[in-house]
């Protein structure tokens, strides 16, 4: 991107260790890293970030402002984008340079229509970035970037963070899950294994979630349904078990990040798409999982 | 205590048929803002002499939502709409919003956190630095202290972390997707729909004038939804099976398949050697 607008690529970060992390960043081209103090702000937040990161930008005059489209990354992004009265692109997917203009590519009505759209109003620019339309790659220029200490004077934050904490991640909702384990039909005609089933995903800490058959036949709620008419997921690993890998199942995985398909057979649909393909019974397979986690727990 | 409920009226692509062959378009509320609507109900339900007032701006169509909004139970409903308004952006709308909203008066202002259109996720940030408030965004549910007249509210953050968070009363807080289900119609709502009208205003009553700058972005084009290009793939070095896998959506290169076909054991380490490494 800093290429194409003819810009020197930097990036803002809060904490102490600027220069640990400037090394950890050597190789993806940064040429700045400004750091702020972590004591400019008595809590972090998204508004007290939204104010640093404003702070920063109106010093520095970046011609685009990148944040990541994720829960704080878009709180943050369209506060300072309000702060700034600038133009605010979110959850991009691809940018693209015309002439001057800068124009981004997001979906719309939840994926159905791609739509592009390009700023108007003088820089920053201020855009979300969809994290699965990125990969990080690592460049040649092995320089980690130039660590610059900036000062920064937050107003008074107006809201207050009075807790944080994790909800147990097998109790999370298929769609949050990071690590969710799915069965297919096969189980209907071996119910009685379902417990089992269900105490191994717990012992690798997975959510269980079903194939469309499953719910049909009654034998888990219409909640753990996977796939258009059930969940989307959108975690880091899911593991297809007994699942032939039909559209409907498919499209509501897309967005996960790895898939890992178990079948018996060798020639299931499912196969072409999974990174790591096992061929193998689900009702041996899960059981010796949950014990092997079991054991290295 | 009045609670403000910003609404967005949403006319989406023909739900059946292709767009522009005539086929009737989708109407519908934004989601999101169905949701804001049931949390100022249960605020309302739990605090004695509150009043919900929802708010759009929209065309003549977007009754549509400020019915469903009524039906559900909301007190008052107001719709402003000018022909100069066709077209606006985000900070145009909010800026019509705004002048709303200082007019009907409030102490709480609620919205979904983005549209399910096109969903930028601004106004509510807007909003709020417009009217100079406090802003809570993507909260999950709302609880309000009448002893301290402060209200909490939950964020999702990722990986199944949690934040609460607390602010002083006025606040604007934007709503996510929560435990609390939009109810369909509230108690006696045939009654309310009959009786309330809708108070439609438009630009010259609130003392609005159509910006001298009046887009920060425009649209270019809206195309059929693409594959993901994964902006930093070097194309020119994947095979040729590598790009058409890429072309048909798939975002994954085949690289890292292992098949397995050995015992079960040998497997589940297999697999778990993965999900360490995945899952760091
Ligand atoms: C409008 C519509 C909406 C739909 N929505 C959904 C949806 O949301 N979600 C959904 O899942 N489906 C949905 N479907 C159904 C979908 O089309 C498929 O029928 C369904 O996904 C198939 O489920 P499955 O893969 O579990 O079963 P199957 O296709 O029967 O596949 C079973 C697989 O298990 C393998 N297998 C058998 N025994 C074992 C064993 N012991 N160990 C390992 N592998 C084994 C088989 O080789 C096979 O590949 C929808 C269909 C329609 C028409």
């Amino acid at each position: 991107m800093a290429r194409l607008l003819g810009q020197r690529p930097c990036a803002i970060t809060v904490g102490g260790e600027g220069d640990s992390f400037a090394t950890q960043l050597r190789g993806f081209g940064l040429e700045k890293l400004y750091v702020l103090d972590p004591r400019a702000a008595p809590q972090w937040t998204p508004e007290t970030y939204a104010q640093a990161v404003t702070s920063v930008a109106l010093r520095r005059k970046p011609k685009l402002l990148l944040f990541a489209a994720t829960p704080l990354g878009s709180d943050a992004g369209a506060r300072v984008a309000a702060r700034l009265r600038t133009g605010f692109i979110s959850e991009c997917v691809d940018f693209a340079v015309e002439g001057e203009r800068l124009c981004a590519r997001k979906a719309v009505h939840g994926g159905e229509a791609h739509m592009t759209l390009r700023w108007l109003s003088p820089p920053p620019w201020i855009a979300t970035v969809d994290l699965d339309a990125l990969e990080a790659i690592e460049g040649a220029n092995r320089c980690a970037p130039q660590v610059i200490e900036d000062q920064v004077t937050l107003e008074a934050p107006r809201t207050e963070l009075v807790r944080r904490w994790k909800v147990d991640p097998r109790q999370l909702a298929l769609g949050e899950a990071s690590l969710v384990v799915g069965v297919g039909r096969p189980i209907i005609a071996r119910a009685q294994e379902l417990s089992r089933l269900k105490e191994a995903a717990e012992s690798i800490g997975a959510v269980l979630g079903v194939s469309r058959p499953v719910t049909d036949a009654g034998l888990m709620p219409k909640e753990s349904q996977i796939g258009m008419s059930g969940n989307w997921l959108a975690g880091d690993v899911y593991i297809a078990c007994g699942i032939s890998g039909s559209a409907y199942h498919m499209m509501a995985i897309h967005k996960v990040r790895h898939l890992i398909a178990v079948n018996i057979d060798r020639d299931a649909p499912i196969f072409k798409s999974a990174e790591l393909a096992i061929v193998a019974d689900l009702f041996e397979l899960l059981p010796a999982l949950g014990e092997l986690s079991k054991t290295t727990a | 205590m009045k609670i403000a409920v910003c609404l967005k009226h949403i006319i989406g692509p023909p739900s059946s048929g292709l767009a522009g062959t005539g086929a009737p378009l989708r109407h519908s509320p934004n989601p999101l803002d169905l949701s804001a609507i049931e949390e100022a109900l249960r605020l309302r339900a739990g605090s004695g002499g509150s009043e919900v007032v929802v708010v759009t701006a929209g065309p003549p169509q977007a009754e549509l939502t400020l019915n469903r909004a009524i039906a559900m139970g909301a007190d008052k409903a107001i719709r402003v709409w000018d022909e100069a308004m066709c077209g606006a952006d985000s900070f145009f709308t909010a800026e019509v919003l705004c002048a709303t909203l200082r007019a009907t008066g409030f102490d709480l202002i609620l919205c979904g956190s983005r549209s399910a259109d096109t969903g930028s996720g601004i106004v509510g940030a807007l909003l709020a630095e417009e009217l100079e408030l406090p802003l809570i965004a993507g909260a999950l549910g709302l609880k309000y202290d009448e002893r301290t007249n402060r209200i909490s509210a939950d964020k999702k953050l990722e990986r199944g972390v949690r934040e609460t968070y607390t602010t002083c009363l006025p606040a604007m807080v934007t709503i996510e997707h929560g435990p609390n289900e939009p109810r369909w119609y509230g108690a006696g709502w045939v009654h309310r729909l009959l009786k309330q009208k809708i108070e439609r205003r438009d630009l010259r009553w609130l003392g609005v004038s159509f910006p001298a700058q009046s887009r920060r972005v425009e649209i270019v084009a809206v195309t059929p939804p693409r594959p993901r290009t994964k902006l930093g793939v070097n194309v020119a070095s994947l095979s040729r099976e590598e790009k058409l896998r890429m072309m048909f959506g798939q975002t994954r290169t085949s690289a890292g398949q292992v098949r397995a076909s050995d015992r079960p054991e040998d497997a589940a380490r297999k697999i778990k050697e993965h999900l360490d490494k995945w899952l760091g």
